[in-house]
């Protein structure tokens, strides 16, 4: 800062373009809504008035080429993983992922054939959720998260899931 | 089990003292304090199955070793009969066509051969004392142990009577069942589920396919040979996928069915899974182990 101190208009700020991208998505998170199961319920209520995802930046919405989180709420048949895969690969770099409950971080208590024993099988997750389900509280804390995660991230190496090995 | 365990010192005791007086054994029988006349009342009271164990061991001819008869079961009440309109019309139209109806808790049961399903069913349904125009529900059974291995169920109610009637029927593995989608047409979607979750198929059924597994599915998970976890390929092939990595796996739901035959093949008689797929081809895929491929 020293070098360009004092030699700038007094409204520019300098920063880094990390910070600046950082802080353009962190709050704005528009999540995908991807309700599957009860946990669905709870992530309504997160988006409702006694909760109120929007003060985060956080606006539901229904389609995933809007979409830069989507948070997987609910079981994962195994019908439903290609469907899902398919709506992960529609959404815009960069993009996140929040397993909403035991479910579908682990299969929870269907360890049956229809299934998946995690949405980590289809895509990488992100912040993976506690509970059964869990309280929206759990799912703020799980934004939060995922914003801080935000924050430590670079444009610079940001990689493409695209580009497979 | 009260009647169990107070018996054996009954009986015991006229064997080992066959001289005594008879008044004496039922005192001992009852073992309480109370004079003899009382004590056969007394162990009737606390015990009523045993009620006729102390009048056996009263009586000094008869051995008392002889077990007490067990009485005659009163008819349950949940399989007593009710009135059905509707069985007695259909069995006075077509006598052969059906079973002896089954009761239950006020439920009437009517099994019936399957190749006369399609004429009892339509019969129900037009018949105006019968007037069975809602198909509730259609589902099906496995019993493995039976020689007809899948009893089929469907539940029909009459809107206009307000009557309900249960058709049973039986089929072997491989068999066909009629399709009733030319009587009930909401029963097109629950014949695509039996076959989808059981594996019994419908002659003339407009479009017999997977309705609720995915359509490259193998194997039939309502049955009761089917492993509960399903066959490992079904989840092998998200464990391929390397996540950390960023690499993942074609799951497109294309049907593969030489793949599907492989795994069906591969299994036979392992995982109890014999002929869980007569549909598919019988010839063994060769099998590399790496279904999902990368």
């Amino acid at each position: 800062m020293g070098l360009i101190d004092g030699r700038l208009h007094p409204g520019i700020i300098t920063t880094t373009v990390d910070t600046l991208f950082n802080w353009a998505r962190k709050n704005s998170l528009w999540p995908m809504t991807f309700g599957l199961a009860c946990c669905a319920i709870e992530m309504m209520a997160s988006g409702a008035s006694r909760f109120d995802f929007d003060r985060f930046g956080v606006i539901f919405r229904a389609t995933p080429r809007q979409s830069d989180v989507m948070i997987v709420s609910g079981t994962v048949c195994e019908k439903m993983a290609p469907v899902l895969k398919r709506l992960y690969d529609q959404m815009p770099e960069p993009k996140w992922v929040i397993s909403m409950g035991i479910c579908s971080t682990a299969g929870g208590p269907f360890p049956t054939y229809s299934v998946v024993q995690g949405v980590d099988h289809l895509v990488p997750v992100d912040i993976a959720v506690a509970g059964c389900p869990p309280r929206p509280e759990a799912l703020m804390h799980a934004v939060l998260m995922l914003q801080d995660k935000i924050d430590r991230m670079t444009v610079a190496r940001q990689g493409s899931p695209r580009k497979s090995a | 089990m009260s009647a169990d365990e107070t018996k054996p010192p009954e009986s015991d005791k006229p064997q080992s003292e066959s001289s005594e007086p008879a008044a004496a054994a039922p005192t001992a029988a009852g073992e309480v304090a109370k004079p003899a006349p009382e004590a056969p009342k007394a162990a009737g009271e606390v015990t009523k199955p045993a009620a006729e164990a102390p009048k056996a061991a009263g009586e000094v001819t008869k051995p008392a070793a002889e077990p007490p008869k067990p009485k005659p079961k009163p008819p349950d009440p949940l399989l007593a009969k009710v009135a059905s309109p509707a069985v007695d019309r259909l069995q006075a139209a077509l006598p052969d066509a059906t079973g002896e109806p089954h009761y239950f808790a006020g439920e009437v049961t009517l099994p019936v051969e399957s190749d006369r399903l399609v004429e009892v069913c339509t019969f129900l349904r037009d018949d105006p004392a019968c007037a069975f125009e809602m198909l509730v529900d259609a589902t099906g059974t496995d019993f493995p142990e039976e020689e007809q291995r899948f009893r089929v169920v469907y539940h029909l109610a009459s809107l206009r009577h307000v009557q309900r009637l249960r058709l049973r029927t039986q089929v072997t593995e491989g068999e066909c069942l009629p399709t009733l989608t030319g009587v009930w047409e909401g029963i097109n979607w629950f014949e695509r589920e039996i076959f989808d979750l059981l594996g019994i198929s419908f002659e003339g059924h407009p479009s017999l396919a997977r309705i609720l597994m995915p359509d490259d599915w193998v194997g039939y998970p309502l049955r009761k040979d089917y492993p509960l976890p399903g066959y490992p390929e079904h989840h092998l092939r998200y464990r391929e996928a390397d996540v950390v990595r960023r690499r993942y796996v074609d799951i497109s739901w294309q049907s593969t069915g030489e793949r599907a035959a492989g795994i069906v093949n591969k299994y036979k008689g392992k995982m109890g899974a014999a002929e869980s797929a007569p549909h598919m081809p019988a010839t063994p895929v060769e099998d590399d182990g790496d279904e999902a491929g990368t």
